[in-house]
This record gives structure tokens, C-alpha cells and sequence, in this order.
């Protein structure tokens, strides 16, 4: 391995920007480091350069531990991508730089700065100073000089952002071939998919400070495990559809599911369609795939050798679109698909015509992205929670949706447009949108649109029970409530007793709780004394499953009556987000929150995620409606 | 509208002469006055002699410290985040605006016959007040703004990038500085010196104080000129005058030149 890095974590001012990343690369490796703009992956490379400190983590290269060595003593080449040439210096006086340093004599220095001009294609340039080149004569300088001193590994951060994509393109060969040959070990980060894709032996994708997947092109854009990778390498088709015994059903297709993506055992999955993937035909038959159903063709638009065509397909049962995004209240489903000239040719198409769409090839996600609901209503608390909410979705790459409500529509605009301020960075999808009806009407409509996994709501202590059983006897997400004095989730209290929340919920926590860089103590709180072993066994099974997903777990039990022993483990511990599973219990408008949740909530001070246990069914719609009719 | 254009120039070059060429002129005029070989006799005078000389070494003196000083402080208050950065960046303008004689008399009070540290420096044998090291502590202050003003905003433009670049490539800190960091300063320095060296030539009020302008002993050009003209002695006090004019004039033309060279330096840059 020429480049390991372990754990690898860098923050500002609390927030991490680099969040304990792991990575191993091969000798002469090309790897690339992809990720949109404020990603993390530039301080990755300051890192192993030494140009930024690590916080926590090592980084090993060729075997030595460099972490706490200063850049000089690394061994690395690094190109910037403003190039950094030292402007008072001839070409041949920067590309011969690090040999000065190293007091190799003039000859010796003569001859490698001659092979290396050669090398990126500038021979005979030496005389020239920096600025009496174009850019990209420059940044093959820039590449011969940080080579002249042969280094062990070559770090390139977005050298080619400046230039126009003709050169681009050029450089870009050179870069893979000039590396092929030296045999280099490289990092190479950028923004730039194509150009990704183009030099990768491997690549990573990076997004707000995670490295979310690693592997060749081809792997990551066949096969992502994830929907920020599947909807940042290309375009996709995300749509939500049912798991079953055979496969994946998705309206009335069903794929067999390869064992490459054995979604977790839950039925909802989702699945990406490659707008290349889609088929279209005049009839179900002529499609000689699985049929999707008829669409009418929206628009069409013509980019280079390709046919982009976006179709509106009428509603199926149990199947929820995701992306690309529709408006809402719209019931039908958008589906993009991408026609080679050949096929254009074959079956002109207009706007308004009817298709039948068919699917070559589908592949299911193995981690359904998560999906965050928040309420904004006009309580002051309601800011508090956005924090929270916004941040929890931001780390965990969640979807999320902001509802205002609760006010006049000129006042819900506002409201909107502060969010969109305070939110919109780095949340690649966040939605938003105004409610005029109560709370739970205002879910109900949102999770019939779009499944959600969590909704927060900001509330006041003596508020927080009545809000609990309006949101849990609604529908089947878990629910977070926050108190207006909640700061951060980063120190978790589960509380478990064996029945509820399940292990597959402690999952869901743990993966939660793995995205934000939480840890967490697991209790649980024996009311007899020979109870105590069987729960020890019980939550150390949870503590494993926790540390699956790199969370720091101890576990204890406690004995005491439930309520009032969790409430003074709170204050004692000072952690700063309980997670209770939510009781048993049919829906129904009086939902009971038992004689643990109920006393836990009265005397809210920090956050409590209610987890809903996922093998309570869904509701069923003659209830939902009763619900309505008591409550609103 | 043409009219209002050409009022404001000659309003401006009206104002301009007023100030700049009158002076000029009439020193140029009162020394010819005097006659050429009553001027030259004045300047050979020992006392103009002297004053010339110790003027001159104040100013190298000055010069030589602020150049390692001044980049010194600049360096450190672009690059380096530290508690009291923001006090000393504003403390750092107070030549500009507090009046030289009371920067000498500070230093009366600190060093003068009965002053705060005259036992301290009696003990070690340092004579500070009416002496050479006196003028050049006040030189230093009226001076000190200068140098580090004109590099502060040059050392920002240049940006961290390339010094970043010689890190990687194995230079160490020092390497840095000489051969990437400094050669990019080099105008904005001799800029900075000149700056320097022009208002050291011209400092009158902090010397007279601090030196107590003693004849012929801790005289400097200025306070030669200011007790001539005072004891009446015209064609020394002209031709002194029209000598350090001179010198300021040529040490102006020059540092316009590196001052030109800094700022296109920062063009480039940015």
C-alpha cells in the first residue's frame, strides 16, 4: 500500500470537514478523490501533504507513519490548482526548485530539468518566466516541478478547475500517460465527473466531509450503494419500490435481486434507473423488456451525440418517485431517458406522444438514502429544531423537507425563504413548501407523497405528549422532538428494554448516529434483580450491532423504577439526545405513549427520537381517515 | 461644462505649487542670493559637516533596523493569528499622528536627568538622552509605520499558495522566505526603506528634543538649519537647507521608481 489513511478527521470550529475517513491505495495507483466543492476532498490532500493538521487519525505513506511530520520531510509532489509557480522564477529555475534545495549540482540538475520539460511537452520553454505562458503551459510546470525531486506519491488538487475543457482534455492524457509511465502513486481531486471518470483507476466520492464509496468507474456507476453516488455519477432515475421474496417489485415489474445488493431487511428499496436503461416503444410488446407502463413524452431535448426525453408516467401502486424531483401533490411519476442517434432514428417522438416505457436494468441500493421531514411552525422553538433536523440530514445525507405552517401565506413565504437561506447549503435536496392545514393532516399529506424516515418537530415540554401522540398515531416514522435548550446530537442515551425498540431499530439508530459521529450509551432498566442478565446479554448484542457502523458504544444496565431512572441518567450522563422506541400499539387516535415515553417527554430538556418499530404495519386507510376526523 | 473641468485643475495645480514649488523655489532662490562661494565655504563649515554626518547615520542606522524589523512585524501580523494582533495593527498608526516633540519628551522623562531609568541606564554606562542613541530611538518611532504599512498589503496579495509549494518541494521555513518570499517583496522593501530613510532625513522636533540640540555635538541636519537661521547665519541655513532639499528630492524620484515596481507586482498578482 503506497498511501493508508486511518480514520482520518479534521474539523472547524466543531464541525468536521474531513470525518473519519478511511482509504488505502495502491502502489502506482490513479486515484481520485470526487466530491462537490466544499466536500472535504481538498483538505484530504492538505493533509497528506502536511499543509493542514490532522485532528485525529493517521496517515501512512509507503509504510511510514507521516502524520505528525512537517510537509518538507513527506516526500510528496504537490500541483495546486492555481498553479503556485514562483512568478520571479524562470521555468527552468522553478521545475529545478526542490533539486536546489537538495544541493544536486547544476549538471545533474541541468539534465533532469531538460528530461522533464520534455516530458510534459514544453522543452526549449526554460527561459520564459511564468506569466509569458498560457494556463496551461503553466500547470505543465507545475506538474514537471513537483516530479523533479522524484516523489513517493503525487497529489494534484483540481489542477485543470481554470482551464477551458479543450485543454482540459488535452492535459488530462498527458497527466494518465506521464503517470503510467513514471508509475507514480497518485491522488487526484476534482468536481468534474467526466474528468473522473477519464483518469480513475479507482475512485472515492466524497460528500460533506464522508467518504461515502470507493471503487473503479465502472463499479460506482453500475452498482452505487448509495443514492447521493448514484445521483451524483450521472443521471438517475430513483424510484422507491417494494422488496419480496423474489426480488424487487416495482409497479408490475419484479427483478430478481443479485446478491451484490441485498437490500437490508425492509420493504421499501430503493432503485436506480440509468436514463440509458429505459426503452421506449409505440407497444408492450416492442419493448422486449419488463414494461413500466405508458407515458406521455413531457419534452425533449438534444445534447450532442445523445436524446434526453422526460416522460410523465401515470401513478403505480406502492411505487414513490425520488428523483428526478416532481412537484407537489403531483401524483404521476417523472422518468428521464437518454436515446442513442440509431434509436432516434428508428422511432421519432413529440412532445405528447404516448410510449410505453420498458427497463433493461435496474439495481437496488443497498442503504436506502434516509429522508427527514421538518415542521416549522411559528413557535420560537421551531428554529431550534431546523438546527438540529438540518444538520442531522446534512451529515447523514438525508433528503429533506421544511413545512411551514401555522400562519398567514405571506408569513409562510418568509418563513420559507429563511430556511432555503439558513439550510440551503449543503443540502443537496431539500425541498420546501407551505401548509395552511393542522399538523397532522400537514404530515399526512407530506408521507403520502414521499415516504419519510423522521420527523422533527421543535416543542415545549409541556407541549411534547400532546405532540407525540398526534404525530405517532398518524403514520410510521419515528419522530424527533426538540426542546427549545437543545445544542448539538452528539452524546446519544438509548434507552432499551427487550421488546421495543427492536435490534433492527437500534440499527437504524446506529446508522443515524454513525452519519452524525455520535456516540452512545446503551441502558436498560431492569425493574426486577434476575432480570439483569438476560438484558446484559440483550444489550450487548445491540452494542455490537452499533458498532457496525463505527459508533462509540457502552452499555450498562440499571436498576429502578423505568421513567425516573432514565430521567436521572439523562441529567447525570449529559447527553444531549434520547432515543426511546415508541410502545406498542395500534393506531388509533388515542395512541397510549405508556408509562415510560409519556413521563420521559414531560420533562423534556434534550432531543428525544421516538423510534417507531418497523414491523408495526401500515395504517390502514379507514383508520387514517377516522384519525382525521377526531383530531383536526 | 468644459470650464468647471479646467477651474478644478488650476485650482489643484495652484494649490499644489502653493505648497510644494514656493518652498522649493525660495530656497533655491535665498542660497543663490547668498552667492555661490559664500555657499560652498557654508557647507564646509564643521558644525554643517557634522550635522550632515550624524544625519546620515541616524537615517542608516534606522533604515538598517526597520528592514529587519518592519518585515519582521509585517510577517507576523499577516500570517500569524495571536491575542493583541488587532490592538497592535491600530497602535502601529500612532506616529502618524502623535506630535515628534512629545515622542521626545517620553523620552526625556524616561531617560533625562531625572528620568524613570536614568539609574538603570547610568548603572550600565549608556548615555540615551542628548545623545546619538536617544536620536535614533526617536527616529525609530516617527519612522516606525512605514515599512510595515507598505509591505502588510503586498504580503496579503502574495497569498500563502507559493510558499506552500516550496514547503512541499522541501524548502525549509527560512529557504522559503529567501528565495520565494522575499524576492516577491523586494520592491515593496527598498519602497519601504526609502519611505524610511525619506522621513528619517526630515525629523526635526523628537531630535531637537531628545538631542537637546547641542552645537556641533548632537546636531543634525534640521536642527543645524533651525539654529542657523535663528542665530542669523543665512548662508549657512540656505545652503544646508537647499542640500537636504536636494537629497530628499533625488531619494523621492528614486523610491517613485520602486514604488511603481510594487504596485505592478501586485497588479500581476491579482
Amino acid at each position: 500500500m503506497s498511501i493508508v489513511l486511518d480514520q482520518l478527521t479534521k474539523r472547524y470550529e466543531q464541525h468536521a470537514v474531513v470525518n473519519k475517513v478511511a482509504l488505502q491505495i495502491h502502489d502506482a495507483e490513479f486515484f481520485v478523490l470526487l466530491g462537490p466543492s466544499g466536500s472535504g476532498k481538498s483538505t484530504i490532500l492538505r493533509m497528506i501533504a502536511g499543509l493542514a493538521p490532522v485532528d485525529t487519525g493517521r496517515i501512512v505513506l509507503h509504510g511510514r507513519d507521516v502524520t505528525d511530520l512537517n510537509p518538507q520531510a513527506r516526500d510528496v509532489g504537490f500541483v495546486f490548482q492555481n498553479y503556485a509557480l514562483f512568478e520571479h522564477m524562470t521555468v527552468a529555475e522553478n521545475v529545478e526548485f526542490a533539486l536546489r534545495i537538495r544541493k544536486v549540482e547544476r549538471k545533474q540538475r541541468s539534465e533532469r530539468r531538460d528530461q522533464l520539460l520534455e516530458l510534459v511537452g514544453l522543452a526549449g520553454l526554460g527561459k520564459r518566466l511564468p506569466r509569458q505562458l498560457s494556463g496551461g503551459q503553466q500547470q505543465r510546470v507545475a506538474l514537471a516541478r513537483a516530479l523533479a525531486h522524484n516523489p513517493a506519491v503525487l497529489l494534484l488538487d483540481e489542477p485543470f478547475g481554470a482551464l477551458d475543457a479543450k485543454i482540459r482534455t488535452d492535459l488530462r492524457r498527458n497527466l494518465r500517460s506521464i503517470q503510467r509511465e513514471l508509475g507514480i502513486t497518485t491522488i487526484f481531486v476534482t468536481h468534474d465527473q467526466e474528468e473522473a471518470f477519464e483518469l480513475a483507476d479507482r475512485l472515492g466520492v466524497m460528500n460533506m466531509g464522508r467518504l461515502l464509496e470507493v471503487g473503479t468507474p465502472n463499479e460506482l456507476y453500475q452498482r452505487p450503494q448509495t443514492e447521493f453516488v448514484a445521483t451524483f455519477l450521472g443521471s438517475a432515475n430513483v424510484l422507491l419500490g417494494q422488496c419480496n421474496d423474489v426480488g424487487v417489485q416495482v409497479g408490475s415489474m419484479t427483478f430478481p435481486l443479485q446478491t451484490s445488493s441485498t437490500a437490508e431487511q425492509h420493504p421499501a428499496v430503493q432503485v436506480v434507473i440509468r436514463p440509458e436503461d429505459v426503452v421506449l416503444a409505440k407497444t408492450e410488446a416492442a419493448l422486449r423488456s419488463p414494461s413500466l407502463g405508458q407515458a406521455t413524452v413531457e419534452t425533449q431535448t438534444f445534447v450532442g451525440a445523445f436524446e434526453r426525453i422526460r416522460l410523465r408516467l401515470p401513478a403505480l401502486p406502492d411505487v414513490h418517485s425520488i428523483a428526478p424531483v416532481r412537484p407537489f401533490g403531483e401524483h404521476a411519476i417523472l422518468i428521464d431517458a437518454l436515446r442513442n442517434p440509431d434509436e432516434a432514428r428508428n422511432l421519432p417522438i413529440h412532445s405528447g406522444d404516448q410510449l410505453w416505457i420498458g427497463v433493461r436494468r435496474l439495481h437496488a441500493l443497498s442503504q436506502r438514502g434516509l429522508n427527514v421531514l421538518m415542521i416549522s411552525d411559528s413557535q420560537p422553538v421551531a428554529e431550534t429544531a431546523l438546527n438540529i433536523g438540518g444538520n442531522l440530514a446534512r451529515l447523514a445525507h438525508a433528503r429533506a423537507t421544511v413545512v411551514a405552517r401555522d400562519g398567514n401565506e405571506a408569513g409562510l413565504r418568509t418563513r420559507i425563504q429563511a430556511v432555503r437561506e439558513q439550510l440551503g447549503a449543503g443540502l443537496p435536496h431539500l425541498q420546501t413548501r407551505l401548509s395552511t392545514t393542522s399538523l397532522i393532516e400537514t404530515v399526512r399529506r407530506e408521507t403520502e407523497h414521499e415516504p419519510c424516515d423522521i420527523v422533527v418537530l421543535g416543542t415545549e415540554a409541556r407541549n411534547a405528549e400532546r405532540d407525540a401522540t398526534q404525530l405517532l398515531s398518524v403514520a410510521q416514522q419515528h419522530v424527533l422532538l426538540v426542546p427549545p435548550t437543545a445544542k448539538a446530537c452528539s452524546k446519544a442515551l438509548i434507552c432499551l428494554s427487550d421488546g421495543e425498540p427492536s435490534k433492527e431499530d437500534v440499527a437504524f439508530a446506529g446508522r443515524l448516529l454513525g452519519s452524525v459521529g455520535a456516540s452512545a450509551t446503551l441502558i436498560s432498566v431492569a425493574t426486577q434483580t434476575n432480570d439483569i442478565d438476560r438484558l446484559e446479554r440483550f444489550l450487548q448484542s445491540s452494542a455490537a450491532s452499533l458498532r457496525r457502523h463505527e459508533v462509540v458504544t457502552d452499555s450498562k444496565v440499571l436498576v429502578g423504577n423505568i421513567a425516573q431512572t432514565i430521567n436521572a441518567e439523562i441529567k447525570r450522563g449529559g447527553y444531549d439526545l434520547v432515543i426511546v422506541g415508541a410502545p406498542l400499539g395500534a393506531y388509533s387516535s388515542n395512541y397510549d405513549l405508556g408509562s415510560v415515553v409519556g413521563p420521559l417527554l414531560s420533562q423534556l430538556s434534550v432531543p428525544v427520537l421516538i423510534i417507531r418499530s418497523s414491523y408495526l404495519q401500515p395504517m390502514p386507510e379507514r383508520l387514517a381517515l377516522n384519525v382525521l376526523e377526531t383530531v383536526a | 461644462m468644459n470650464w468647471r473641468k479646467w477651474l478644478l485643475i488650476s485650482i489643484v495645480v495652484g494649490y499644489m505649487g502653493i505648497l510644494i514649488i514656493a518652498p522649493l523655489g525660495a530656497i533655491v532662490f535665498g542660497a543663490f542670493r547668498e552667492g555661490v562661494p559664500a555657499m560652498l565655504e557654508a557647507l564646509q563649515h564643521p558644525h554643517v559637516l557634522r550635522s550632515f554626518g550624524l544625519t546620515i547615520l541616524i537615517c542608516l542606522v534606522v533604515v538598517a533596523i526597520h528592514g529587519i524589523f518592519g518585515t519582521l512585524v509585517a510577517w507576523v501580523l499577516v500570517r500569524h493569528q495571536f491575542m493583541g494582533k488587532a490592538l497592535i495593527n491600530r497602535l502601529l498608526d500612532l506616529p502618524f499622528a502623535m506630535s515628534p516633540v512629545i515622542v521626545g519628551f517620553t523620552l526625556i522623562v524616561l531617560f533625562g536627568r531625572n528620568g524613570v531609568l536614568k539609574p538603570l541606564t547610568e548603572a550600565m554606562g549608556w548615555q540615551i538622552a542628548f545623545a546619538l542613541p536617544g536620536m535614533i530611538w526617536a527616529t525609530l518611532f516617527v519612522t516606525l509605520p512605514f515599512m510595515i504599512r507598505e509591505l502588510m498589503p503586498v504580503l496579503e496579495a502574495f497569498g500563502r499558495k507559493q510558499e506552500e509549494a516550496a514547503a512541499t518541494l522541501g524548502a525549509s521555513g527560512w529557504q522559503t522566505f529567501r528565495l520565494v518570499t522575499f524576492p516577491a517583496l523586494r520592491w515593496a522593501f527598498l519602497y519601504g526603506l526609502g519611505l524610511t530613510c525619506a522621513r528619517a532625513l526630515g525629523e526635526f522636533g523628537a531630535v531637537l528634543v531628545i538631542s537637546g540640540g547641542i552645537q556641533g555635538r548632537t546636531e543634525t541636519a534640521t536642527v543645524y538649519i533651525f539654529r542657523a537661521l535663528d542665530d542669523r547665519q543665512y548662508a549657512g541655513a540656505y545652503s544646508a537647507a537647499l542640500l537636504l532639499g536636494a537629497i530628499s528630492l533625488v531619494l523621492v524620484l528614486v523610491i517613485d521608481v520602486f514604488h511603481r515596481r510594487s504596485q505592478k507586482s501586485i497588479e500581476q498578482r491579482t
